[in-house]
Order: C-alpha cells, then sequence, then structure tokens
C-alpha cells in the first residue's frame, strides 16, 4: 500500500487547540503550584531544602515557588502534598519571568498587561504569521523534541501560520533553549543580529530561564545581555517546564503573536492534584 | 606486588613486567589494577591484542598535584552463567603523582581514546603526552583558524553549524568537498558544553539522579537507569522486581522513541512527508504513552535510587500499547519497501566492520557493523538477561532463560504482528540502512518486551506509597566507587560514581554512547555526496548534549 493510502488511515489527529481546549496534559505535571492557602511547609527536610534548584523560597511564613527554576521533579508535591500540587495546566506560558511564581505577586497582571502591550505594539505585523528560527544554547536534548513535534500531525502548527525557517533572515521569533553554554555565545550573537526588526525572543524550558538543574541561576540571560544592542526586555515570551509540552510551547508562540493573551485560559491557581503524583 | 591470573581463563591481564597491584575496587567491575601512568599503554596494548575494547578513559584531579586517571575496558568471551555481569570489565587505575599530571597517551593503541583523552586534557588539564591530535574538544578555541586536512582543485570548506537548518541540537561540522564528494569531515562540540559533570559534585544522590536524567535528555531513562544503579551498588540496595520491570518499561518506550526519531528524520531528508507525518506520529502516541505511566513525556522521575519513581499503570495501557503496536511496525515494513528511501540508504556512509569492532562502536550503530554489545544481554542488568524469567518474577516462563536472545513469538492478543525489520533488510552490511533495519528490529523486540513486561507487572501487587518513597540509604563509605550502565537507545551509557566523605557526589562520570560514536562519524563518509549527510547523520541517532557533555 503506498503512503499516500497510509496517510488517510487514521483520519485527522491534528489538535483543536486553540480554537477549543484539548484535554491533552492531564496525564503529566506540567508545572507545580502552590496551593491557594499557601501555609509554609512542614515537611523534613524541608521543602526549601528538598528543592534541587531552589525553586522554593519561604519568608515570614510564606511559601513561594518559581515555576521559572521548577524542573517538575515533584519531589516537594510528593513531601508536602497540602502545601504544593502539581499541575496539568499547559498552558503555562506567559510574558515576564515575575508572573512564573506561584502564588502569584499581587500587581502582576497589570505588569503583565503593560508589557502585552509593548509587545503587541512591538510585533503587531507579526500577527498572521510567523516564521521561527530555533536557537539551541545548551540544552540536554528534550526540548528539542518537543519544538520538533510542533510540526508532527497532532499539532501541526502550519494550519496556525507558524514556519521553522532555515535562515535567521527570514525569522520573526528567536525560540531559544538550553542553559547558555558559554560556547554559544558568539552564534546567538551572529543570529540575532541577522534577523529584521522587530525581534521576538521566546524562552522555552527552565534551563533557558534559569539554568535548571545544569546551571542553576545561570540561564541564557548573560549570553543575551551580550549581544550588542540587543532590545530589552529579554525574552518576551518565557515558557516554564523540563521540558515544556509541545501544548506549552505553542502557547507561548500564540502569546507572541497576540492571538491569546496570557491568563485568558484557566490560571495557575484553579490547578487539580496530578494523578501521576497523587500515587 | 604481581599480579595473580584470574581463574575464568587462566589469561594474564597485563604482561607480568608490570608491576601491579590491586586497585581500588570498583563496585559492579570484575578487577581493578593499580598500574604505574607509564605503564598504561603497554598494559592496553596487552589488553587490546586480547581483544578488549574501550569503554571509558576518564580521570579527576584529587588536589593540586595528584590526579587520577581511570581506564575502563571490556575483555571479550563471553561470560560464565550465573557470573557476576560485570565481571569482564577491567578498570585499570593510574596515580599521577608530584604535580606531573601527565601520562602516555593510549590513543595510538585504541583510536577511539581519542576523544575521551581531548576531553580529559580540556577539563582537567591531565595531559596524554604523545597524543596525535591533541586539539580541544570541548574548549572554546575548537573552532578558530583549522587548517584543512585535504587539498585538491576548488576544494572548500562548508561550516556548517552550530545554528544549523532546521531544528537540531547545536553541534558544528566542518565539511571539506570540492562542491559534491565530501573529502572530510570534522565535528566540533565545544558550543554545546555545558560542563555538566563538574556540576555533579557536591550534590547529595538523590539530586545527582536528577541530573542524570538531563545529560542527555532524550535518553533520561538510561542515564537514570545507569547511574541509579551505580548508587545502588554503593548502599548495597537490591532491586525487586517491581522496580525492575518498571524500569524495562520506560527504558524501552524511550527506545521505541528515539527509534523512531531515527525514522522520522530519515524520512524527512528523502522527502517522504506522508513517512514522516507517520513516524512523527507513533513517536508522539509513545512520548504520551510514558507520560501516562510516569507523568513525563521523557520519562523523567520514573526512576529513583532502590525503589520505582512516579509510576503507575493505567487499566488501558496494554489495549494502548497493542494499537500502536502493528500500524509502527507496518510503517516500518513499507518503509523499507520504498524504493527512493533504500535507494538513498544503501551502501551510504559505510562503517568499516573492522574499524567498528576496534574501536568497539557501540548500540545500533555498532550492531550493524558486527560490533555494538548490548549490555542487555552481555551484561544483564534489572529485569533483563535471566531474572526476566526468574520463577519469583511474576508469572514469567521459568525455563526460557534469555528472554532478549530467543525471538520468541508473541501469543495472545498480538499475535500476527508483521515482524518488521527481519525480512525486509540485511542489518549487518555497516551502511545507513543497515543502522536502520536494525532500529526497525529493535523497536519490534522492545514491543514484544513491553507487553511482557506490562503483563508481569499488573500481577504484582501495586507498588505500595511505602515502597515507591524514598527508600533509606544507608550513606556509602567516604571514597567508594561504583560503575553502573544501561543500554540507551543510542548504545551503552556507562557511569562512575564516587562518593565523598560527607556521603556526597564528588566524581561522576556520565559517557553516553553518542560521544563514543559519533568520533566514528567522519569515518563513514567514503565517496559520499552532500546529500548524504543527512542520512547517515539520521542513521547515526547521536544526541549532541550526550556527546558534549
Amino acid at each position: 500500500m503506498g503512503w499516500l493510502g497510509r496517510g488517510l488511515r487514521h483520519g485527522i489527529v491534528t489538535t483543536p487547540y486553540p480554537r477549543k481546549p484539548d484535554g491533552y496534559g492531564e496525564h503529566f505535571a506540567a508545572t507545580v503550584v502552590v496551593r491557594a492557602n499557601g501555609e509554609p511547609s512542614t515537611a523534613t527536610p524541608p521543602a526549601t531544602e528538598l528543592c534541587p534548584t531552589r525553586a522554593i523560597q519561604e519568608s515570614k511564613g510564606r511559601v513561594q515557588l518559581d515555576q521559572g527554576r521548577c524542573i517538575c521533579c515533584l519531589r516537594c508535591v510528593k513531601a508536602d502534598p497540602h502545601v504544593f500540587a502539581s499541575s496539568p495546566d499547559t498552558e503555562s506560558a506567559t510574558l515576564s519571568s515575575r508572573a512564573l511564581i506561584s502564588p502569584s505577586p499581587p500587581d502582576i497582571s497589570e505588569d503583565v498587561e503593560l508589557l502585552r502591550q509593548s509587545l503587541g505594539r512591538r510585533a503587531r505585523a507579526l500577527r498572521r504569521s510567523i516564521h521561527i528560527r530555533h536557537i539551541d544554547l545548551g540544552s540536554d536534548g528534550s526540548e528539542e523534541w518537543e519544538i520538533a513535534a510542533l510540526t508532527n500531525p497532532v499539532y501541526d502548527v502550519n494550519r496556525l501560520g507558524i514556519f521553522f525557517t532555515a535562515s535567521p533572515r527570514h525569522a520573526d521569533i528567536a525560540l531559544v533553549t538550553g542553559m547558555g553554554a558559554p560556547g554559544m555565545a558568539g552564534p546567538l550573537a551572529r543570529t540575532l543580529e541577522a534577523m529584521a526588526r522587530p525581534v521576538v525572543v521566546v524562552a522555552v524550558g527552565v534551563d533557558a530561564l534559569s539554568g535548571g538543574m545544569v546551571a542553576p541561576g545561570h540561564g541564557f540571560k548573560p549570553l543575551a545581555e551580550a549581544v550588542p544592542g540587543h532590545h530589552s526586555p529579554i525574552p518576551d515570551i518565557v515558557v516554564p517546564g523540563s521540558p515544556p509540552s509541545p501544548f506549552a510551547i505553542l502557547h507561548g508562540l500564540l502569546l507572541a503573536m497576540g492571538r491569546l493573551s496570557p491568563g485568558q485560559a484557566t490560571g495557575p491557581d484553579n490547578a487539580t492534584v496530578d494523578r501521576g503524583a497523587s500515587r | 606486588m604481581t599480579f595473580k591470573p584470574s581463574q575464568a581463563g587462566g589469561e594474564q591481564l597485563v604482561p607480568e613486567k608490570i608491576a601491579t597491584a590491586a586497585g581500588r575496587h570498583v563496585l559492579g567491575t570484575g578487577k581493578c589494577v593499580q598500574i604505574a601512568p607509564e605503564e598504561l599503554p603497554e598494559a592496553a596494548d596487552a589488553l587490546s591484542q586480547a581483544g578488549a575494547r574501550l569503554v571509558d578513559l576518564s580521570g579527576w584531579r584529587l588536589d593540586s598535584d595528584r590526579a587520577r586517571v581511570l581506564l575502563t575496558l571490556e575483555r571479550s568471551g563471553s561470560s560464565p552463567a550465573g557470573s557476576d555481569p560485570g565481571g569482564k570489565l577491567v578498570v585499570l587505575e593510574a596515580e599521577l603523582r608530584n604535580g606531573r599530571l601527565a601520562y602516555p597517551s593510549i590513543t595510538p593503541v585504541f583510536r577511539v581514546a581519542s576523544w575521551y583523552e581531548r576531553a580529559l586534557y580540556d577539563s582537567t588539564g591531565i595531559m596524554p603526552e604523545g597524543h596525535p591530535n591533541l586539539l580541544p574538544l570541548w574548549k572554546a578555541e575548537a573552532g578558530v583558524a583549522l587548517p584543512h586536512r585535504t587539498s585538491g582543485e576548488g576544494v572548500f570548506m562548508i561550516p556548517y553549524g552550530p545554528v544549523r537548518s532546521g531544528i537540531f541540537e547545536s553541534g558544528a561540522y566542518l565539511v571539506e568537498t570540492p562542491g559534491e564528494e565530501i573529502l572530510h569531515v570534522r565535528i566540533l562540540l565545544h558550543h554545546k558544553h555545558r560542563g555538566i559533570e563538574r556540576r555533579f559534585t557536591g550534590l547529595d544522590l538523590g539530586k545527582g539522579l536528577l541530573l542524570a536524567e538531563r545529560v542527555e535528555g532524550v535518553a533520561s531513562v538510561a542515564h537514570a537507569i545507569a547511574y541509579a544503579q551505580a548508587v545502588e551498588r554503593l548502599c548495597g540496595i537490591e532491586s525487586t522486581p517491581g522496580t525492575d520491570l518498571t524500569r524495562l518499561v520506560l527504558a524501552e518506550l524511550e527506545r521505541i522513541s528515539n527509534h523512531l526519531d531515527s525514522f522520522t528524520r530519515a524520512a524527512e531528508a528523502a522527502g517522504l512527508a506522508v513517512a514522516v507525518a507517520r513516524f512523527s506520529h507513533h513517536k508522539e502516541q509513545t512520548m504520551r504513552l510514558m507520560a501516562e505511566l510516569c507523568s513525563s513525556r521523557f520519562g523523567r522521575n520514573g526512576v529513583a535510587i532502590g525503589s520505582p519513581g512516579y509510576f503507575h499503570i493505567p487499566g488501558s495501557i496494554r489495549r494502548e500499547l497493542a494499537d500502536a503496536w502493528k500500524p509502527t511496525l507496518d510503517d516500518l515494513e513499507a518503509f523499507f519497501k520504498t524504493p527512493s528511501m533504500v535507494d538513498r540508504l544503501r551502501s551510504t556512509g559505510p562503517l568499516d566492520s573492522g574499524l567498528a569492532l576496534a574501536a568497539g562502536a557501540l548500540g545500533p550503530v555498532g550492531r550493524a557493523s558486527g560490533a555494538g554489545d548490548d549490555v542487555r544481554r552481555t551484561r544483564p542488568y534489572g529485569a533483563y538477561g535471566p531474572s526476566m524469567a526468574h520463577p519469583g518474577h511474576g508469572s514469567g516462563t521459568p525455563s526460557s532463560g534469555d528472554t532478549l536472545a530467543g525471538s520468541r513469538s508473541n501469543g495472545g492478543a498480538l499475535a500476527g504482528t508483521p515482524s518488521s525489520g527481519d525480512a525486509v533488510a540485511a542489518a549487518d552490511q555497516g551502511d545507513a540502512l543497515s543502522r536502520m533495519a536494525v532500529r526497525a528490529r529493535e523497536i519490534s523486540e522492545s514491543f514484544r518486551l513491553l507487553e511482557g513486561a506490562l503483563a508481569r507487572l499488573t500481577d504484582l501487587p501495586a507498588i505500595s506509597e511505602a515502597e515507591a518513597a524514598q527508600v533509606e540509604r544507608p550513606i556509602p563509605p567516604a571514597g567508594s566507587i561504583a560503575a553502573g550502565w544501561a543500554e540507551a537507545p543510542q548504545g551503552e551509557v556507562f557511569y562512575l560514581v564516587e562518593t565523598g566523605a560527607d556521603g556526597h557526589l564528588s566524581h561522576v562520570v556520565a559517557r553516553s554512547a553518542s560521544f563514543h560514536n559519533l568520533a566514528l562519524f567522519p569515518s563513514t563518509f567514503q565517496g559520499d555526496i552532500l546529500t548524504d549527510f543527512a542520512f547517515i547523520e539520521a542513521s547515526f541517532g547521536c544526541s549532541i548534549a550526550g556527546a558534549a557533555r
């Protein structure tokens, strides 16, 4: 049987997202959140020590978790299930690293709204169709798989006008992954320089945001700040996860295009306990 | 002290005149001997003559004027049944003293040691004297003004990478060509070097596992298993049947995903759009199965030390596996029947079998060239090998022995599944086609293993919270060291884990198969042209993260 016939065998497998919610994601922990009551952790050793990436901070009896550092190892969820919960929410991308802190800082929605307007002005021309240049700055390889998955028939981002391009000269969006390996400083600068303005930078995964497990406190920012004439803020969109799922990355791209607004869908506080983690 | 001949074959490990002492025992290995640094090449040569292959060469500084070099080799021949699986591993340990951080290079003996020694020099400053080509491998100077290796009319160099067309990890290739034929390829890894092995130092044993999962993200499970095994040896933890079987399930799902990734890339290179869609869809389904089992699409958190990690079996999982099984193998069969695909792979990028054996090429790359020990068979661990059929491990087939070795047909609901790969292509020609055929076979075998393991797991009592909780870990004695290994989709992953006085990690070596195999990649370009590059790369299936560490 020819390949054409094979291609028709399973019918349409493409997700209805973003037109409708997909529902996939309940099977795995996309992010970890602090439960609404926010009471202090009582686990021994304390969750702040248990956390391998110092994503959890405790001050004045209040617990905060930074999803920009969290690698979803779920050790805190296991040790202290009444304080921490894993959330299957795959719409986890947002516009500011501060917005990744759970529970949300009080003034964060205005901040994000300002960022959204500023990005919207800058990236107005991109709304219908975007071309993406991916740059690996020292990932573990898993982020590349999840980005590549966006082109498979399930996510099929071409239907949304999203394309990957070989040349940075044709690209609107720089999609960066990895902990910021020093050897990539030069290639990053040359790639960003070759891109036409405006450039929107999307940072994918906690390795890029904060160095994750591999280089805590590093991330790609030191490399980006070394780029001559870099615009601020960098990055424009942050996608947490280690690695983020394809839906989370897609969510980030839709935010970049202005097709979705941050927090338009379910917020992190509506999280339910993930099935996998509860066992 | 002279070395005593081993009981196994009565043969001598190293020539008699080399003074040896019993080395510090690396748990999990057979023989550990300490020799003087200057005698490393001769000892290595003696073992090489006897057919040993290089597993790892690493080292670290003890203080400002002392360092240690560990050369791990595996002797050839099969170990007797029931013996220690790691019994054929030999560790030669040399201590460098008095500020002389140098030893004579063993690259003249084991050509494949070249990258190991370059990496060692880059990361520790330990000098392999007489190394034929001691260019930086991981340091940033690597890319600066490298001379052409070839000459001729119109020969020029294409620097390909590190930011490559498509969604790739950052690795760079320097391709020398007069226009079409590839004359020479060099690989630059320094862009992506993360220094991840250094990061292990000082972590506690549990956090080390999280880092091991990120050395080579697409083989997270294999790295976690190899690391966990080494730590379990250090702490004297015996794994349970439930733990072993969950690890097998995750590792085989990972293998299927990785191999399907190779097929996707090969089909992409040939422009077979429907095949790309099909294989990438199968891969997505496999990753979703993984996420259902352990809450991560990459099998992260599914392995824990001494116990299964986050792992549960939904009732539907065996049906979902069965749903994925037949269409996947069916498409693989079609792959090997598509002339426009096969023509691009046949005789493309041949890896000479003599070279593969001498270099100890790993995984599917090695197996396609008549080398490539599958450590699931040769050094069985966990649920692989004889213990799969252990009477106490559920409803196994008591007498079948090594479940991997036999081609037991799978009865029941899945009978009639096409055995793809077996009939469609010869898998020992050393070319890209053979490498893909080996992968197709392994996918088919992984499905069989998965079905068997899931059947047994559902028979076992559910994994209790207590068992899944972190087991009590005795703190290993300071300075103890152990080896661990696993067969990743790319080939054997090898770990050395050493603990310090506080019971935390002092040194970890995380040697991926990608690192070992990628060094052989340039040797496969024999008359191939630029458009063959993508096929050869897909058939190698190496991860840059694992190679550049």
